[in-house]
């Protein structure tokens, strides 16, 4: 009887939780640009798996990405007052700051030998089918797989190689064997349907 | 020579911008048009965010140690205080792209030149001369804004032989040109990099590129589409018609 009046609690207060609306991390970090370090936990604990999945996902290394990691949230700290909430939700900047560190990064000379040797070694990956099996945010994942599906291959190629490798689009055209221009225009017109796509299931 | 030159429409370079995929110099370059094309700000602003919603797919599970070493490391920085300069007028409400706008030259070493604020206060002599500076730099920066600016503006560019690169930001319908250079070789003390208009009437010199390690941005103007811009080695001060061969031909149609 014990027992289950304490599994009971557990989970009422399980419940109690859940029903409780999150605090937005908009609101988290206007308290860290105040210099509030239980807010930093709170948006540490929100934002950190992402942050470091990304990082993970481009870096590679998982001690570099761990590093890289570091850097992004302690630069979230020192930066806090400089975010804008009219100009994008807390969760983009900080996934904008994250994703510029990580291929920052990989572009340094030595890495980009490196890459360009391992680009040479497996030839064109299919990166779609890569990422899904990486990609872990469900509700996340199968929007945006889904809304993925919607482009053309070369769109979907372009946008994925580029953001989850770090390439630029001078690399991503020679990997793809398609002229410059058409890289570019194909960058952005994946990046136009995918937003119109997740903007109509978000 | 100029093997892989390549021509770029700064205005379709929102998506790739979106997605880190463009090199520092064009990032810089493309960031200066920004800020004077507020639709181009506000798309690369969506597409940002669209962006994002790829990183947010991807989960990793963070060890409990770093947890530890980012507040510990975290709570010893200094925070930067917030921004209190009014949004510069730009009147659409994209201000921070217009702030960004002195990166092109900053880039270029422009600023670091000039070196305000590198040194504190100045004493009235030394403030002034830095004041004129800053005033040739900015009105400087106006024409290279005025020029990114442009609705046919584009890029082109190539690998220098020897080392580096050689970007023009180029206009027909300004008739200029911007060059700016990164990681060239250094040269002897009696080299220099000149900077040629090449037209139909033979090369016409756009001026000496400054150091190797920081070479300035140079402006060429009254070029046409059917020009090409050469960079060559020179004895120290310049040559009337380039004396060596090209180490980078860039055309500019």
């Amino acid at each position: 009887m014990p027992e289950r009046e304490r599994s009971l609690r557990g989970v009422s207060s399980g419940v109690n939780e859940g029903d409780a609306p999150p605090v937005p991390a908009e609101e988290l970090l206007d308290r860290v640009a105040r210099g509030d370090e239980n807010a930093f936990e709170l948006l540490y604990d929100r934002v950190a798996g992402t942050v470091l999945g990304l990082v993970r996902r481009v870096v590679r290394d998982h001690a570099q990405s761990e590093e890289v990691t570091q850097e992004v949230l302690v630069e979230v700290w020192r930066t806090a007052s400089r975010f804008d909430p009219r100009r994008g939700s807390a969760s983009t900047w900080v996934l904008m700051l994250a994703h510029r560190r990580a291929v920052d990064r990989v572009r340094s000379a030595q890495a980009a030998a490196q890459r360009d040797q391992r680009a040479a070694d497996l030839g064109v990956v299919t990166p779609f089918d890569e990422v899904s099996e990486q990609v872990a945010g469900r509700l996340e994942r199968r929007q945006v797989r889904q809304c993925l599906s919607t482009l053309t291959e070369v769109q979907r190629e372009s946008v994925l190689l580029a953001y989850y490798q770090g390439y630029t689009y001078p690399e991503v055209a020679s990997l793809l064997t398609i002229p410059l221009g058409t890289v570019k225009t194909r960058m952005r017109d994946g990046l136009i349907r995918l937003r119109d796509c997740l903007g109509g299931t978000r | 020579m100029n093997g892989d030159s390549i021509n770029a429409e700064l205005h379709t370079l929102t998506g790739a911008y979106a997605l880190n995929a463009l090199s520092d110099l064009e990032s810089r370059a493309f960031e200066v048009h920004l800020a004077q094309c507020a639709s181009c700000a506000r798309e690369v602003a969506e597409l940002g965010e669209t962006a994002a919603r790829l990183g947010s797919a991807v989960q990793a599970q963070p060890p409990p140690q770093l947890r530890d070493r980012v507040l510990a490391v975290a709570f010893q920085t200094r925070q930067l205080p917030p921004e209190v300069t009014p949004m510069a007028q730009t009147g659409t409400g994209w201000g921070h792209w217009a702030r960004r706008a002195g990166a092109l030259a900053a880039a270029a070493g422009v600023l670091v030149a000039v070196g305000i604020g590198a040194h504190g206060v100045q004493g009235g002599r030394h403030l002034e001369r830095e004041v004129d500076a800053l005033r040739q730099v900015t009105a400087e920066q106006d024409r290279f804004a005025d020029l990114l600016a442009a609705p046919d503006v584009k890029l082109v560019h190539g690998e220098v032989s020897g080392g580096g690169t050689g970007t023009a930001v180029v206009s027909p319908s300004r008739g200029a040109a911007l060059f700016l250079a990164r990681g060239l070789a250094e040269l002897p003390e009696d080299r220099t990099y000149q900077l040629w208009v090449i037209g139909r009437g033979g090369p016409r010199s756009a001026g000496l590129l400054g150091p190797a390690a920081d070479p300035r941005p140079l402006l060429a103007q009254g070029v046409t589409a059917a020009d090409r811009i050469g960079l060559t080695v020179e004895p120290r001060g310049g040559s009337a018609k380039p004396t060596t061969d090209a180490v980078v031909v860039l055309p500019l149609a």
